[in-house]
Order: C-alpha cells, then sequence, then structure tokens
C-alpha cells in the first residue's frame, strides 16, 4: 500500500530521472487521493497517450529499482488476454500499472482529457512529469468496467461524497466503441439504484443505444 | 457528519440553521473536521468568519492559480486545480497562464511581469513551447498598462526575432485588436488594462 505524500514523493523522484517531459493519466485508486477520498492505494494506475512517453518513463522507473512483473494473481484471465491490458512494475510495497491508450477495452477519448479535474506537475531537475487526474464520471465508468468488489464499494463512496453528473457517464458510455461498457455501467446502475436516486431517462438512453 | 449537506461557503448561522443544532456545538463539530482538513476558515476579528466546507480533504497547493492570485490584482478563479511540486516558479506560471490561452487569466498573468526574476528561464521556458512572440506582445502591453520590470534587451529581441506573418491569436476569443509590432491579436480592453491598475 502506498500513501498520498509517498506517492507525491514517489512521482517527484520518477521526475527526477525522465529525460524529457511526459503527461500522464491518473485514474483509479490514485485520483481517489488527489481528490482526498482514499487515504492508500495498493497500485498507482496511469495512462498514457503515447508509447514514447512510456518508454522514458519505464527507463526512469528501471533506475529506480522497478521490476516487471506477470499479471497473474493481480488480473483474471479475461483481462489478462485483453490486448489493452497493463504492464505492471513493482517494488517493494509499491506498484505501477501502465496502460497506453486504452484500458482494457474503454477508449479514453479527447472528452475524457478534457474533463480531467486537477493537474500535478512534477518538476526535481530539467524536466517535467505531468499527472493529469480524471474525472469522477470518468473514474465511475472506468470502475464500473473493472468490476471487482472494491471496485463497487469505491463508486458507492464517490457517490456519497460527491455530485456526478449522470449525463456525462452515460454519454461517455455510450460513445464507447465496446458495447460492453454500456452493459457493465447498466449493470453497475442497476445495482446502485437501490441506495441511489438515479434518473429513469439515464436508464432509457443506455437501453436504446444496445 | 453528511459534509454533502453542508459543502460550500457557510457561516455560523447558517450552519446551525441546517444541522439543528446550537452554536456551540456547531463550533465543536467544525473544530474537528477542520483537524481532519476538510474546513478552512477565512475572516476573524472584525471580519465574519466565513467556513469553507469540502467534501474532500484541502491541501495548500502552490500552482499557477496560487502565484497569480497573489500577485494580480484581478482574481481568477481555478478552472481547474493545479499544483506543482518541486521547481516552479513565477515565470513558469506566466508560460503556463499563456499556454492556457483563458483571457481571464491572461490578464491578470500580466501583473506578474513585474515580479519575474530570472528572465533567462522565462525565455527558455517560451523557446520551449514556442510561445516566444505572444511572451514578448504580453510584456509590452503590460509595460505600456501597469509597473513592470524590464526585460533585458538581447531576451527581447530574441523574443522579437520570432514574429512570424501570421496573425497569432494569444486567447481562444477572437479579437479585432492587433498589435502590429507583434503581429498578435490582443484579446483585451482598454476597460481591461484600466482594471489591472485600480
Amino acid at each position: 500500500m502506498i500513501g498520498k505524500q509517498e506517492q507525491d514523493e514517489l512521482f517527484e523522484l520518477v521526475s527526477s530521472k525522465i529525460e524529457g517531459d511526459i503527461v500522464c493519466y491518473a485514474f483509479g485508486g490514485t485520483a481517489l487521493m488527489y481528490y482526498g477520498y482514499k487515504e492508500s492505494t495498493k497500485d498507482i494506475d496511469i495512462l498514457f497517450e503515447r508509447e514514447d512517453d512510456m518508454k522514458v518513463f519505464i527507463k526512469a522507473i528501471n533506475e529506480l529499482g522497478f521490476k516487471k512483473r506477470a499479471l497473474a494473481g493481480v488480473y483474471d484471465q479475461d483481462r489478462i488476454e485483453n490486448k489493452d491490458k497493463p504492464l505492471m512494475f513493482e517494488r517493494g510495497d509499491a506498484r505501477f500499472d501502465l496502460f497506453v491508450k486504452n484500458i482494457f477495452s474503454t477508449e479514453f477519448t479527447e472528452e475524457m482529457k478534457d474533463r480531467s479535474r486537477e493537474r500535478h506537475d512534477f518538476t526535481r531537475k530539467d524536466y517535467t512529469l505531468t499527472v493529469m487526474v480524471i474525472s469522477i464520471e470518468d473514474l465511475v465508468i472506468l470502475k464500473s468496467v473493472t468490476n471487482r468488489e472494491n471496485d463497487y464499494a469505491d463508486i458507492q463512496m464517490l457517490l456519497k461524497k460527491s455530485e456526478v453528473d449522470w449525463s456525462i457517464i452515460v454519454d461517455e458510455a455510450i460513445r464507447q466503441k465496446d458495447r460492453w461498457t454500456i452493459l457493465d455501467l447498466e449493470e453497475t446502475m442497476q445495482r446502485l439504484k437501490k441506495d441511489f436516486y438515479i434518473p429513469k431517462k439515464y436508464f432509457d438512453k443506455l437501453h436504446k443505444s444496445i | 457528519m453528511d459534509l454533502k449537506k453542508i459543502e460550500g461557503l457557510r457561516t455560523i448561522e447558517e450552519l446551525c440553521d441546517l444541522l439543528r443544532l446550537k452554536r456551540q456545538s456547531v463550533l465543536n463539530k467544525l473544530s474537528q473536521l477542520k483537524k481532519q482538513g476538510y474546513i478552512s476558515v477565512s475572516g476573524g476579528r472584525d471580519q465574519k468568519r466565513i467556513y469553507k466546507i469540502t467534501t474532500y480533504k484541502q491541501t495548500k497547493s502552490r500552482g499557477m492559480f496560487d502565484i497569480i492570485n497573489k500577485y494580480s490584482k484581478i482574481k481568477v478563479f481555478p478552472s481547474f486545480k493545479h499544483v506543482a511540486h518541486g521547481k516552479y516558479g513565477i515565470e513558469n506560471a506566466l508560460i503556463d497562464a499563456i499556454k492556457l490561452k483563458n483571457r481571464r487569466t491572461l490578464l491578470a498573468a500580466l501583473s506578474l511581469f513585474n515580479h519575474v526574476r530570472n528572465w533567462k528561464r522565462l525565455s527558455l521556458l517560451a523557446k520551449k513551447y514556442d510561445i516566444q512572440v505572444e511572451l514578448g506582445c504580453l510584456y509590452d502591453l503590460a509595460r505600456r498598462s501597469i509597473k513592470t520590470r524590464r526585460m533585458p534587451k538581447n531576451i527581447y529581441d530574441s523574443l522579437k526575432s520570432k514574429k512570424s506573418r501570421k496573425t497569432i491569436r494569444i486567447s481562444q476569443e477572437k479579437s479585432d485588436m492587433v498589435d502590429k509590432e507583434w503581429n498578435c491579436q490582443i484579446p483585451f480592453s482598454r476597460g481591461d488594462l484600466k482594471r489591472l491598475k485600480e
């Protein structure tokens, strides 16, 4: 497990090793920590738009002693076989899950990029590592897709603590090329309906799009 | 306590009404939440205390908007949260404001020209992001409108050498006013620049 301060220190350390400016997007537990909704996380989930940026990042974390590890034991077989699976690097308690362009089958769209709510710049030497934090709405989508028990609990916590715009969530799911995103989201919304008010029109919109 | 219910800027009286508690009980709860980081307070002494309550923990950040709001008379409401860790100064904030292309942020950032210490760093950053002409144009504009420090001549000349034939738009908004010296569209009116002085 890694706390927010340790995570920031780690990013700052990485920024001292990179050989070029990098922009990446934080989601999952990392994003929840930045929003102040979580104290610690098992893994640092990061997405890169460009593969070259990821290579620069990997070179820097290799210098810091992070070693590549297998996905088995962390993700299920379906995800291990997914073409958009992450690369995992580990050192002690800290683990990076690095994705490029897509998170499993969910596409990281331009709209998702524009909705990023926080920007953290880490500059220790010559280059800057910019970590953008994705919006709460997009976190709900991604957590619906990953669909682990902890993810559902995280969605519940997000809805309790913050206002979410369901129209953004539904529109984004429909925009996704992968139809499973809609089905996963609909399933999550059906479960959430017992504890939270979600207007019927959003269910109708999802049903029509399938 | 349900923070969502009391989120926002609140006075003690409002909170008493919302929570249906006595003043002292509310103060005790606020004190607890402040320790946990969910509340920051402004005012005090002669001014009424205003409690900023959020559902997330508030951290003291140091980013572009904090630097601009510290030095400018025109304040900017952040369109996103920006936090800088490590090296980040006035020069970086000025460059980030130009990259953002937001009219109000640019106007407020003009005040930073009076606090730039490292002109070389500023020009290197401008070169890195290819915004030398925008920087030069905004510098001239700031110099004509408010008190600013003088940019070293060699740096000013190097910015000027980047002037292109194509008219550059500094902000996202279109403007009819063009600075012929730099061939840039200026997004501010005279009234805007006047507000910087007040």
